[in-house]
C-alpha cells in the first residue's frame, strides 16, 4: 500500500477537467488568442512543470498517452504527481510520445524529433505543451493565418506574441506546415511572469495548419 | 460445480446502486475522445479513429453525435437538439431528455441562446456566432464509402489525396442526369485538403459550413470516426466549372411563416395529395411568425 | 390550417407504457422472475453474456427480461452498462487446460486421456417436443430428478490435457505463440485493418451468433474451405487471477464458465518447413458451444493470408467479416431507417422532379449558390 500522502489535483475533478479542455479546445480552434484558462491545480513546489501546464496534464494524459518530458520539467515531484494523477508512462524518446511538456524551450529538441504521425494516420502526432511568455511587451511578435483564424480567406493574418523560443523554433514551424497534414501541434502555455496585470493562466494555440511568419520577415507561401 | 455468480450482480438487481457520471460517459472515455477531437481540429476534415462506445441509445441514432456532446459540454453549456430542424421530433426529444438527466444541462429551443447543438441532418438557419459548438451526428463519415466499399482503401486515398473517384462519379451523374444529382450528404471539400461528408445535410446548408464562425464537430459512433472543421475554415462544395454547386429553391414561401430563405419540407395534407411547403427549422419558423406578425 | 408536430415527449411516454405493459403480459400468469431466467434459461443468458462481453450471469438475466427476451436487445442493455464500468485492471490470461470440463469431446480421436465427457448436451436428444415439460412441477414424472442424480454422480469435474497437445508434441501443429506485445482492445480502440489475431478474436468473441454460423457454414460449403475437424470441445469452469500492484501476486477472483473450441484443419507447408496442419480457436463465455465451433471456423478462414490461401469466400475477408459482425451495431443501423429522413427525401422529391422538367406545384428548382 501507497504511504505517499494524496497529492492535490483538481477541486472538482470532472468539471475542471471539463473547463480546461474547453480552453485547449478554444486554443487550438483559434490559433493565435490567447485563451484563459479558468481552473488551475495547486502548483508543484520546485521545477519548470508550471501550473497551466499540469492542468493540461490532469485533463488530458491518462495510461494511454505515454509522455515526454524535457529536462527542466522532469522533477521526482512531478513525476510522483503525473503517476499518481495521470498514471501516464514516461518516455525518454520523443518521437513516441503523445504529449511532451517542455518547460524550457530556449534548450528543446527540434520539432521534427517528436512524433510526426503517418499518412494514414497523421492525427497519430506529438501534442507539445510548452511554457512561454505570451505577454511580454518586448515579446516577439508573429502574424499567423489559415483554419481560425477570422478572414483568412481573404488574407488577414493574426498578429500573436511568443516569447521565449529558440531562435530555430519558426524556421522549423515553416518545415512543420510545410509537411502538413502530417506534423506536431503546440500550446503554448503562460508563464504568468507579466507584472502588468492581475496574474492569469493563458493558452495559446498552434494547431499544424497553422501558417506563421515572423513580422520582420517576408510572407511565406501559404495555403 | 455451482454456477458462478457475482456480487456486484445481487446489488445491481436488489436496489438501484447504478449510477453515472456526468454526462453518462466515465472520464477516461471523456479524456480519449477529447483528444482525438483536439487532433481533429488541426487536422480540419480528417477522420480521426477514436474508441467509441456504446450509449443507452441504439448505434445509427446519434450516439457519435452523443459521444462527443458528452465529452464537450460543461455545467454553464444551454444545449440545443434538433432533428430534421425540429426541436420537437422524437429523437430530437430523447436525446434532450438524456442529458437534461445524466448531466442537469439547461437546454433550450432557440438557436440564439444555445452554446452546444447537436443536430442530424440540418444546420439552423439563423446564422451560427462566434463561440457556439456545432455537433453533427453521422451515420456514414467516409465520402468515398459508395465508391469503395474498403476501409483499408479509402483511407489510403486520403492519405495519398487521391479523389479521382469522387469525380468520376459527380461526372457520371452529368453524364446520365445532365447535372450532379447527390442532394443530400453533398461532398465537400475542407481546408482545400480532405475530402469529407458533411453528414447527411440536404446541400442547401452546404454554404453555411464555409468560414462559419461556429466550431463544427462531427461524431460517428458505430464507425467510431471523429472530426472537425474549425471556426472559420474554408470547405467548398465539389463542383465543375460548367456545373456549379447549386442548392435548392423554392418558388413558394413557408406556408406558417412566409419565409422565403429557409428549407422547406413538403406536408402532404389530404387524400389527394395536396401538399404545402413549411420550414423544416421550426425555431426560424416560430421567431419568423412572431416578427411577422408584430409588423 | 396545419399546425406543427408538436408532442413527441408525450408520445414516447405514452410508448415506454405500452411497451411496459407488453412486457408484463396478462397478469393473470404469474411474473416471471430474474432467478427463474438466470437458472431456467441459462443458455439465453449465457449468449448475452458472451455478446454482451460482460461475465454477470444476474444482469444478463435482468436484460433478458427488461427487452422481453429479445437477446439481441438484451445484449444491447448489458453492453450499454459495460462500457460505464471502470476498469480495474487486467486478469491474469485464463488457463483453459486447468479448466474443470464439464463437457470434453474430441472428434479426432477414438479415446483420449481424460475421456470423452458428454455433459449436459443436446446432442443426442431426439428432438420430439415433450409434453410432460408443460405440465405443473409437481405432476412432472419422477424420473426427470433421477436422470439429474444419474448426470451428477456420471458427471466429470476434474481437470484433462489438452487434445492438441498432443499433435503439439508430435510436431504435426505449431504452438499457438503468445504475441509479445498486450493483446489490443477493440472496446477502448477503433478497428484498425489489417487487425491481428488478437484483435480478430476479441471481435469474434463479442460478435453475433447467428451471423458466425452462417459464415462458418458458407466455409464448409466451399466459400473458402478448410476442412476442419473440431479437435476438440470443451465446457466447464475455469478460475480467474487477477494481480493487484499493492501485493504483486495473483490471487484468485473468481470463476468463469467457458465453452472452447479447437479446430484442426487443413494442411500446410511453409518454405523449408514440414508440413504440418492448421487450427481454428473459439472461445466464448458460458455453454456456447455453436458459437465457439463457428467462431473457431472463421478464425480459421480468416488466417487465409497468413497461409498464402487464396481468397475464396466472404469469411475469410477480415475487413468484411470484422466490420459487419457486431449485433449491436448492426441491429441500430439497420433500425435507424425508422427515424425521420424526410428533409434528406425532400432534398431527393427535389431533385427528382428537377430531373424530369417538373417545376410546378410550388415545387423546386434549384439555383446556383450565390
Amino acid at each position: 500500500m501507497s504511504t505517499l500522502p494524496t497529492l492535490p489535483g483538481f477541486d472538482s475533478p470532472v468539471d475542471d477537467a471539463q473547463a480546461v479542455f474547453r480552453a485547449v479546445l478554444g486554443a487550438f480552434s483559434r490559433p493565435g488568442l490567447p485563451v484563459p484558462l479558468s481552473v488551475l491545480p495547486p502548483p508543484l513546489q520546485v521545477g519548470g512543470f508550471s501550473q497551466g501546464m499540469l492542468a493540461l496534464a490532469l485533463a488530458l494524459c491518462d495510461k494511454d498517452t505515454p509522455l515526454w518530458l524535457d529536462a527542466a520539467a522532469d522533477t521526482p515531484e512531478a513525476r510522483r504527481h503525473l503517476r499518481f494523477h495521470c498514471a501516464s508512462p514516461l518516455t525518454e524518446q520523443p518521437s513516441e510520445a503523445s504529449f511532451a511538456f517542455i518547460a524550457k524551450p530556449e534548450s528543446m529538441p527540434r520539432l521534427g524529433a517528436f512524433k510526426q504521425g503517418r499518412a494514414d494516420f497523421p492525427d497519430r502526432s506529438t501534442t507539445l505543451v510548452i511554457n512561454a511568455n505570451l505577454s511580454a511587451s518586448q515579446a516577439q511578435t508573429v502574424e499567423l493565418t489559415g483554419p481560425g483564424v477570422k478572414g483568412n480567406d481573404r488574407g488577414l493574418w493574426q498578429r500573436a506574441s511568443i516569447d521565449g523560443l529558440p531562435a530555430w523554433f519558426w524556421k522549423d514551424w515553416e518545415a512543420n506546415y510545410a509537411d502538413y497534414p502530417l506534423g506536431v501541434d503546440v500550446i503554448f502555455v503562460d508563464t504568468g511572469t507579466d507584472a502588468s496585470s492581475t496574474p492569469q493562466t493563458r493558452l495559446l494555440g498552434l494547431p499544424r495548419t497553422a501558417c506563421v511568419r515572423e513580422t520582420a520577415k517576408e510572407r511565406p507561401a501559404c495555403m | 460445480m455451482p454456477a458462478p455468480t457475482s456480487k456486484a450482480a445481487g446489488q445491481a438487481t436488489g436496489q438501484s446502486v447504478v449510477s453515472y457520471n456526468f454526462a453518462y460517459m466515465d472520464e477516461q472515455t471523456k479524456r480519449m475522445i477529447r483528444r482525438s477531437l483536439l487532433k481533429a481540429v488541426a487536422i480540419p476534415g480528417y477522420q480521426v479513429p477514436f474508441g467509441g462506445r456504446e450509449m443507452p441509445m441504439p448505434y445509427g441514432w446519434g450516439t457519435g453525435g452523443m459521444q462527443v456532446s458528452a465529452a464537450v459540454m460543461g455545467k454553464e453549456d444551454v444545449f440545443k437538439v434538433i432533428d430534421q430542424g425540429s426541436d420537437d421530433t422524437t429523437n430530437a426529444v430523447s436525446i434532450r431528455a438524456f442529458f437534461a438527466r445524466v448531466a442537469g444541462i439547461r437546454t433550450t429551443t432557440a438557436t440564439v441562446e444555445a452554446t452546444l447543438i447537436q443536430t442530424r441532418h440540418r444546420i439552423p438557419e439563423q446564422a451560427l456566432r462566434e463561440g457556439q459548438i456545432m455537433v453533427y451526428q453521422v451515420p456514414i463519415p467516409e465520402p468515398l464509402r459508395w465508391m469503395e466499399p474498403s476501409e483499408a482503401e479509402t483511407r489510403a486515398m486520403h492519405a495519398l489525396e487521391e479523389y479521382g473517384v469522387m469525380h468520376v462519379k459527380l461526372y457520371e451523374d452529368i453524364a446520365r442526369h445532365g447535372e450532379i444529382a447527390t442532394s443530400f450528404d453533398y461532398p465537400v471539400l475542407v481546408n482545400k485538403r480532405y475530402v469529407m461528408s458533411p453528414s447527411p445535410l440536404p446541400k442547401f446548408d452546404n454554404p453555411k459550413m464555409n468560414q462559419c464562425p461556429a466550431l463544427q464537430l462531427f461524431g460517428a459512433g458505430r464507425e467510431k470516426r471523429i472530426y472537425a472543421i474549425p471556426p472559420y475554415t474554408t470547405v467548398t462544395s465539389l463542383d465543375f466549372e460548367d456545373y456549379p454547386f447549386a442548392v435548392q429553391r423554392w418558388d413558394v414561401p413557408c406556408a406558417l411563416c412566409g419565409a422565403t430563405d429557409s428549407y422547406l419540407d413538403e406536408i402532404i395534407t389530404d387524400d389527394t395529395g395536396a401538399r404545402m411547403f413549411v420550414c423544416s427549422d421550426t425555431d426560424h419558423c416560430a421567431r419568423h411568425a412572431v416578427a411577422r406578425d408584430m409588423q | 390550417m396545419y399546425v406543427a408536430v408538436k408532442g413527441g415527449e408525450k408520445a414516447i411516454r405514452n410508448a415506454h407504457r405500452l411497451l411496459a405493459e407488453k412486457r408484463r403480459g396478462d397478469t393473470s400468469v404469474p411474473e416471471v422472475g430474474v432467478d427463474q431466467i438466470r437458472e431456467q434459461l441459462s443458455l439465453a443468458v449465457d449468449r448475452v453474456m458472451a455478446e454482451g462481453s460482460l461475465y454477470d450471469r444476474d444482469l444478463a438475466a435482468l436484460a433478458i427480461k427488461q427487452a422481453r427476451g429479445d437477446l439481441v436487445e438484451a445484449i444491447f442493455l448489458l453492453r450499454a452498462y459495460r462500457t460505464t464500468l471502470p476498469r480495474v485492471g487486467t486478469s491474469q490470461p485464463l488457463d483453459t487446460a486447468a479448466m474443470h470440463v464439464r463437457r470434453r469431446i474430441s472428434a479426432t480421436y477414438k479415446d483420449v486421456p481424460g475421456g470423452q465427457v458428454l455433459g449436459p448436451t443436446f446432442d443426442y436428444t431426439h428432438r420430439l417436443l415433450d409434453a410432460d415439460l408443460s405440465l405443473p412441477a409437481e405432476h412432472q414424472p419422477e424420473t426427470r430428478s433421477e436422470t439429474a442424480q444419474d448426470e451428477k454422480a456420471s458427471s466429470f469435474t476434474g481437470t484433462c490435457p489438452k487434445v492438441l497437445s498432443f499433435l503439439e508434441k508430435e510436431g504435426l501443429l505449431p504452438p499457438e505463440e503468445g504475441a509479445d506485445s498486450p493483446p489490443g482492445d477493440l472496446t477502448r480502440q477503433a478497428l484498425e485493418l489489417p487487425a491481428g489475431r488478437d484483435i480478430r478474436l476479441q471481435n469474434l468473441a463479442r460478435a453475433d451468433e447467428g451471423l458466425l454460423l452462417a459464415l462458418a457454414y458458407s466455409t464448409q460449403r466451399g466459400f473458402g474451405s478448410t476442412h476442419p475437424f473440431a479437435g476438440e470441445i470443451r465446457m466447464g469452469e475455469v478460475e480467474v487471477f487477477f494481480t493487484p500492484e499493492e501485493l504483486g501476486f495473483p490471487v484468485l477472483v473468481g470463476e468463469v464458465t467457458l465453452t472452447e473450441c479447437e479446430s484442426v484443419n487443413n494442411l500446410t507447408a511453409a518454405k523449408g518447413q514440414p508440413v504440418s496442419f492448421t487450427r481454428g480457436y473459439g472461445l466464448a463465455f458460458g455453454e456456447s458451444e455453436r458459437k465457439a465451433i463457428s467462431m473457431a471456423l472463421v478464425d480459421r478462414a480468416l488466417r487465409a493470408g497468413e497461409f498464402d490461401e487464396e481468397e475464396r469466400g466472404p469469411a475469410q475477408n477480415a475487413e468484411f467479416v470484422l466490420y459487419h459482425s457486431d449485433n449491436v451495431e448492426a441491429s441500430g443501423f439497420v433500425q435507424h431507417l425508422k427515424l425521420p429522413h424526410y428533409v434528406d427525401f425532400q432534398a431527393d422529391l427535389a431533385l427528382v422532379r428537377a430531373l424530369r422538367g417538373k417545376t410546378d406545384m410550388g415545387g423546386n428548382d434549384a439555383c446556383p449558390d450565390k
